[in-house]
């Protein structure tokens, strides 16, 4: 009788032992996971703190005192705010667009049967599949036409545009997992199509939205190519602006830190505010 | 409720100021969906005004599809739908003025319960003071008064259940339309509730369309029951007549539990018997005239109800068959006995449809070689045993007739 509880406490504890092993090893990858991600950015960051030689120091200095000298240079010496302000303003307002214009594309795709359906995965995938310097010169002149050339404009457009396929694709999964019956239990309640889908179908689909949001922002965010040549020297967006600092004669590394230090941040704290939508939209979508 | 109560409720007044109530028409509604299946097939159903009608037939018989083109979410490929004396075919669901119970609640899960029950009477934008009164009615009516801070997902089954009622009781509209309200219950909160719904009915006197697939709540509730199958409108009439004259052997396998038993005889030489399983039966005068125009020897489809049969001889019971009990189930205050008797099964289309996936009323015994599963409801004081030989009697008056062919009654009254 007490060799066999023994014997089974025995095994309790070495059960326990093991999984204690396996939540160390997991622990020790999922740190050197996150090493590998972040030491980039962390490094990023450190170096926008540090003065010149420090920053090229052989062995890396950890410990040193701040210096915002570099931000003041960004900000004052290259006006890389205006740079940010441009950036933000076509990727707010052409994420923008591109969901108004995708909700109402994706809506009636999640709802009625409509003919040609099955060639929507096609026609968003080929947009993604053409390499984007393919089409930049008959946008090109297709922009200066109509005087677009050098405007922000330019690239709300764009953007709006690229972003677009996305947009539906993930909104028309959103609004297809939401159950029929609720919306139609509002038009019974005797509310207008208008008022269901403002008052019922998008607040219920907000996670989907957020997420969708924010991947169309951070494309728009990232974007370099159409914005290095579509854009002037007044209307630079942020990761344009970014290439100032390479000049014939040096390479301002500290400068260039700080501001891409500046560039990751909006969309870090986005990120962050929208993680609690993010995590739940993106499974949502996924299940179905 | 006492009508005394009835002037506690706040009363809901349409447009005008007077109380609305209007009954519903189908006329010839026929549905076909795009992928082909018909759902329904000229469905012609008048219901009157302040009726409590029950929709009802197995899985797949057109019953959510009538309801939503009541509702106007579903488009009918013919017919007229009219609500109230005004055809409403060509309005929108916002337009008809009707109240519906999803099958699956269909709660708005972000608002909560409050708002739930309001969002009928503000998109109506009713006086905010109006609404709390209304709400609070409704809550207290379904008992969901202590709920109303909650959003749908921290509620029960069984809660969720009646504030889906409660949104349509909210408003006093021209009609109730019922899917299924009931169906995820438990056994007893279902009867619970049945009595609920069928009271506040009585109370409000709205016209009530109600859809379920038990045969129990169908002819518990309704006034009057329409039972459907294969989109097709079997029979519309009140419980009881659907009960002692079922126009066919479907509806008559539908109606009742355990169901009709049902076989085929054969029609006497003299057409004033009938043979079942070498027993003959002598019919009285107006089972005679059913058989008028059959030929003696030719078969006929006989049902016999379970409650029909008695372990008592009795000179009102004049017919009887010998059995030799198979199974013997004790319900405390009732016996079902399971036996076959010597006859062949009914085969028409219908016979046994109801049947399907509803594995309370199935027998218990297959139909074989040996016979036709039958199953007697007997008193709990009899004494019937498995394998012992019985005499069952029955009175042969309430033998239903039907043609064999396409199981429709030989009752010209059915
Ligand atoms: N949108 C649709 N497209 C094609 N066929 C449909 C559609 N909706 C329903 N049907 C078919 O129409 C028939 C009737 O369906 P309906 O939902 O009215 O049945 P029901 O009587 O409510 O069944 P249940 O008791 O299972 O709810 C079924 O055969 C069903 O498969
Ligand atoms: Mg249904």
């Amino acid at each position: 009788m007490s060799a066999v509880t023994h014997e089974a406490a025995v095994r309790r504890g070495r059960r326990r032992q093991r999984q204690r092993r396996l939540t160390v090893v997991r622990g020790v990858v999922a740190g050197v996971m996150t090493l590998l991600f972040m030491g980039p950015i962390l490094w990023m960051i450190s170096t926008a703190f540090k003065v010149g030689n420090q920053a090229f120091s052989a062995t890396p200095t950890i410990f040193f005192a701040p210096t915002f000298d570099n931000f003041r240079s960004v900000f004052v010496k290259s006006q890389f705010g205006s740079a940010l302000a441009t950036s933000i303003f076509t990727a707010t307002s052409s994420t923008i667009l591109a969901l108004l214009l995708g909700a109402g594309i994706a809506y009636p795709l999640a709802r009625r049967r409509v003919r040609g359906q099955q060639h929507l995965a096609f026609w968003i995938l080929s947009l993604r599949i053409v390499p984007p310097i393919v089409v930049i010169i008959p946008l090109f002149l297709m922009l200066r036409n109509v005087g677009l050339t050098g405007s922000v404009w330019s690239l709300v457009v764009i953007y709006t545009y690229m972003n677009l396929p996305l947009t539906v694709w993930l909104l028309r999964g959103f609004f297809a997992d939401l159950p029929v019956e609720i919306e139609e239990a509002s038009f019974v309640d005797g509310a207008s199509r208008l008022r269901s889908f403002f008052g019922i179908t998008l607040p219920l689909a907000l996670p989907g939205v957020v997420a969708t949001a924010l991947l169309a922002f951070i494309f728009a965010w990232n974007e370099f190519l159409f914005a290095n040549i579509l854009t002037g020297a007044n209307t630079r967006t942020a990761p344009v602006g970014l290439t100032e600092y390479v000049t014939p004669v040096s390479v301002e590394w500290t400068n260039i830190m700080a501001a891409g230090t500046l560039v990751v941040l909006p969309v870090w704290i986005g990120a962050l505010a929208a993680q609690r939508y993010l995590v739940r939209g993106l499974t949502l979508g996924a299940v179905k | 409720m006492t009508s005394a109560s009835q002037h506690d409720v706040a009363p809901a007044a349409g447009p005008s100021g007077e109380p609305v109530r209007a009954g519903v028409e189908f006329h010839g509604v026929s549905m076909t969906f795009p992928d082909g299946t018909v759902a329904l097939e000229h469905l012609d159903l008048s219901i009157r005004e302040g009726e409590f009608v029950v929709l009802v037939g197995p899985s797949g018989c057109g019953k959510s599809t009538a309801l939503r083109i009541l509702a106007g979410l579903e488009e009918a490929t013919q017919g007229e739908v009219v609500i109230g004396g005004r055809t409403v075919t060509e309005l929108e669901p916002q337009q008809r003025d009707v109240a519906m119970v999803f099958q699956n609640y269909a709660l708005y899960p972000h608002k909560t319960l409050y708002e739930n029950l309001a969002y009928p009477l503000r998109i109506r934008r009713i006086p905010k003071a109006q609404v709390a009164q209304r709400v609070e009615w409704v809550a207290e009516l379904l008992g969901l008064t202590e709920l109303l801070g909650r959003k749908p997902r921290a509620l029960s089954g069984g809660q969720r259940q009646r504030v889906a009622m409660g949104r349509a009781l909210v408003r006093e509209p021209a009609a109730f339309l019922m899917d299924e309200p009931l169906s995820n219950l438990d056994a007893a909160l279902r009867v619970e509730m049945r009595a609920e719904i069928r009271r506040i009915h009585d109370r409000l006197g709205v016209t009530t369309v109600y859809v379920t697939h038990d045969q129990v709540e169908a002819m518990t509730m309704g006034d009057r029951v329409a039972v459907l199958r294969d989109g097709v409108l079997q029979q519309f009439d009140d419980p009881q007549v659907l009960y002692h004259q079922p126009r066919n052997v479907f509806v008559a396998g539908f109606v009742g539990s355990p169901a009709i038993n049902l076989a085929l005889g054969t029609v006497g030489d003299s057409r004033d018997s009938v043979e079942l399983a070498d027993h003959r039966i002598v019919l009285d005068a107006d089972h005679r005239k059913q058989l008028a125009d059959r030929s003696p020897g030719s078969p006929v489809a006989i049902g016999i109800r379970p409650e029909a049969f008695s372990h008592d001889r009795d000179p009102e019971l004049d017919a009887s068959l010998n059995v030799t009990p198979e199974l013997v189930e004790k319900l405390g205050s009732e016996l079902l006995v399971h036996f076959r008797v010597r006859a062949a099964p009914v085969r028409t289309a219908g016979a046994r449809a109801w049947a399907e996936g509803d594995a309370e009323t199935i027998s218990h015994l297959r139909d074989t070689d040996e016979g036709t599963a039958f199953v007697a409801r007997l008193d709990a004081r009899s004494d019937c045993r498995v394998g012992e030989p019985r005499e069952l009697f029955f009175a042969s008056k309430r033998m239903l007739l039907f043609d064999p062919e396409n199981g429709e009654s030989l009752d010209p009254d059915a």
